[in-house]
């Protein structure tokens, strides 16, 4: 099957007056049309990003796409007009952020939002644009939905905007949700709500989901495969069983040695060593420095993701040991 | 809050300032050297004289009596008579209001309209020449005296070029629309008389241009920053992922949230205005309440100066009352 979204060896460099920050230092992500694909890694590893890179919403004077390729529909990404983004976002491709508190304008009725989308990339009258909004509502279990499009954001609760959110980026048909950190500002309750919801509702029209988050439990329960990012590379991927229960890469058995687990009574392990300033990142293998199993060609040269068993892939020197 | 109890709350808060407004110009206009009845007869007049009209102008009674006379009238509206033209004031003040809120509106506007624009392209494209540009222009404009960018103008379009006239409100020619507002440039369109229209229009522009323009710079950096603001939020984000195209996110998504701030400035400025419009009359010869009321200090002329000073703290009152108003149409957390 033809990947939806295709990223190969994406590099993305900010300017700054101490030099550049090389941020993304080659990503390699595949989805699969109706997929749900965790990202996980550590705040700052570049997760956002990666999300912001294929929407084209990169700050443009400070960030470089310095090589790489964004294939989506077997189409380049890099390189496309503002305008032609502008017809993409929404329409094809949408996004969900952490912070639903303050993601709807403050000053517009939730209908009239869901309306201007509606009209822009669907052509629908505003009559058929509000109809439709209503039946979105309904959609994301909103009770009341005609009530709630003459509701403004402030009258809503954090859950409840995010389902309007999610509503309104999956109201245009797209393909592929770049959810990002989704539920993290929410209730745990409410976390497991949206979660169920997000996966009925992205299952039900086939959308594909790329998931991010720094919870691996959320990746467990909601996504087929996950790809593991540490400080701008991919370090693992592969089907959640596989990565989760047989983790192959330093860094992701360190992730989950640092879970909370309610079976046993040990102490949660952090893990040890900082993250690296990205203005002069580690050579080789960005993760050495904190690294137990550290060799001499860890420190020269970066391991490029390798496949250990089918559709599982790790970064690692020490893979390649044991082969 | 209800309609009525909002509106009772906001007219008691009307009678406070004034009151404290009377009473602090009152204390000062009497606490200042200087003779009224003796500005009134001149340096010869005999002490008997003096006496007798002292005791007409009520000076001889205790100055909180004075006061409390004083306040009586202002209920009935009465602001007393002018001692310099013998004359009431409020009649007075009536004559020469209009020409002063005419310029105060049109600069106001001028300021309003360019102050928003001026910040919203130095906003849209932030760190370009644009906004380099808007920020000298800005900073000239909070450091440039009025009286001096008066004269400049003056000199410059007024008696080296010769495009536009540079005193009074209209042509001597040209005879004043029929009153029906005072507003010369609304009247005349009233009354449909092109040729006052043109010539009041043209009046008004260079001391528009100059008391606006302070306020013009203000407004703008006000609007830039807060458009800024704005433009980081999260719901810009979401619009932006939603594909909603960037003019369209700045008209629609951030200025109505950016305008908010601007809208306390506004109404702030109204009183600025009103203040730098005297300024303005006397360097224009611009025949409205600035001028009479220079005239007034010069004469000591004591009800002239209490009236206009009342009359400019009701119309701040009001303005900012307007103000209070707008908000919740432009936000609608706040319910008025
Ligand atoms: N506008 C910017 N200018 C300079 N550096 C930036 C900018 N935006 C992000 N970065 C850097 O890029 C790196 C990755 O940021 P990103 O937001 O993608 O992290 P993340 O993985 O999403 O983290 P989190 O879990 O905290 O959201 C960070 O080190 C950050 O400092
Ligand atoms: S490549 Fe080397 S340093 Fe990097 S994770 Fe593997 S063993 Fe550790
Ligand atoms: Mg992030």
């Amino acid at each position: 099957m033809e990947p939806l979204l295709k990223i190969s060896d994406l590099h993305v460099g900010f300017l700054s007056y101490a030099g550049v920050a090389r941020v993304l230092n080659g990503i390699d992500i595949e989805l699969f049309p109706g997929e749900f694909l965790g990202l996980v890694g550590e705040s700052g590893s570049g997760k956002s990003l990666t999300a912001n890179a294929v929407l084209g919403l990169l700050p443009a004077r400070s960030a470089v796409i310095s090589k790489g390729s964004i294939m989506f529909e077997g189409k380049e990404l890099i390189g496309r007009s503002e305008k032609e983004f502008q017809g993409l976002r929404g329409k094809k491709i949408s996004m969900v952020f952490q912070e639903p508190m303050n993601a709807l304008n403050p000053s517009y009725k939730i209908g009239k939002q869901m309306v201007e989308i509606l009209k822009l990339h669907k052509g629908l009258s505003n009559k058929e644009a509000k109809a439709e909004a209503v039946r979105w509502l309904t959609q994301v279990h909103i009770q009341n939905p005609e009530k709630v499009v003459k509701e403004y954001p402030y009258e809503l609760s954090g859950g409840m905007r995010q389902r309007v959110l999610l509503a309104m980026a999956l109201s245009c048909g797209s393909q592929l949700l770049l959810a990002d950190e989704p539920t993290t500002a929410l209730d745990v309750t409410i976390q497991a709500q949206i979660l169920r919801l997000m996966k009925e509702t992205a299952d039900q029209l086939g959308t594909s989901v790329l998931l991010i988050t720094h919870d691996l439990a959320v990746v467990a329960q909601t996504c087929q495969r996950v790809a593991v990012m540490y400080c701008g590379n991919i370090v693992e991927s592969g089907p959640v069983t596989k990565v989760l229960r047989e983790p192959r890469h330093p860094y992701t058995k360190a992730l989950l040695k640092a879970l909370p687990n309610p079976d046993s009574e040990t102490e949660l392990q952090s893990i040890p060593g900082s993250v690296p300033n990205l203005l002069s990142p580690p050579a080789g293998c960005r993760f050495h420095p904190r690294c137990d199993l550290v060799k001499k060609t860890c420190r020269e040269l970066r391991p490029q993701l390798t496949t250990v068993s089918e559709n599982h892939y790790v970064a690692c020197w020490r893979e390649e040991d044991h082969v | 809050m209800s309609g009525l109890k909002s509106a009772v709350k906001r007219m008691s808060q009307l009678l406070i300032v004034l009151l404290g407004v009377s009473l602090v110009t009152f204390l000062v206009s009497h606490v200042v050297p200087g003779d009224p009845a003796r500005m009134l007869l001149g340096q010869r007049a005999d002490a008997q004289t003096l006496e007798n009209l002292r005791h007409v102008m009520g000076l001889d009674k205790p100055v909180w009596l004075q006061y409390f006379d004083y306040l009586g009238g202002l209920l009935q509206g009465d602001l007393g008579i002018s001692i310099r033209t013998q004359r009431p004031v409020l009649s007075e003040l009536l004559t020469y209001f209009p020409a002063t809120i005419e310029l105060t509106l049109f600069a106001m506007g001028f300021a309003v309209i360019s102050g928003v624009g001026l910040g919203l392209l130095s906003a849209a494209y932030r760190d370009t020449p644009i906004d380099h540009g808007t920020r000298v222009l800005a900073i000239l404009g909070v450091s440039t005296p009025l009286f001096w960018l008066g004269l400049m103008v003056l000199l410059l379009f007024y008696k080296h070029l010769g495009w536009l006239p540079g005193s009074g409100r209209l042509d001597s020619f040209i005879n004043p629309p029929t009153q029906i507002t005072g507003l010369y440039v609304l009247d005349s369109i009233l009354t449909g008389d092109w040729v006052a229209l043109k010539s009041s229009i043209l009046h008004l522009i260079l001391p528009t241009i100059c008391l606006g323009y302070i306020q013009l710079a203000t407004i703008a950096r006000l609007v830039r920053a807060s458009m800024i603001e704005v433009l980081e939020q999260d719901y810009i984000k979401t619009a932006l992922s939603n594909g909603i195209p960037r003019y369209r996110i700045i008209y629609r998504h951030a200025l109505r949230n950016a305008l908010i701030p601007t809208v306390t400035l506004i109404g702030l400025t109204f009183g600025e205005l009103l203040g730098g419009a005297i300024l303005t009359e006397t360097i224009f010869t611009w025949p409205g309440m600035g001028k009479y009321v220079v005239d007034s200090i010069s004469f000591l002329d004591f009800p002239a100066i209490m009236g206009f000073t009342i009359l400019v703290a009701t119309i701040y009152v009001i303005i900012n009352m307007v103000v209070d108003l707008l908000y919740p149409i432009l936000d609608p957390q706040i319910k008025g």
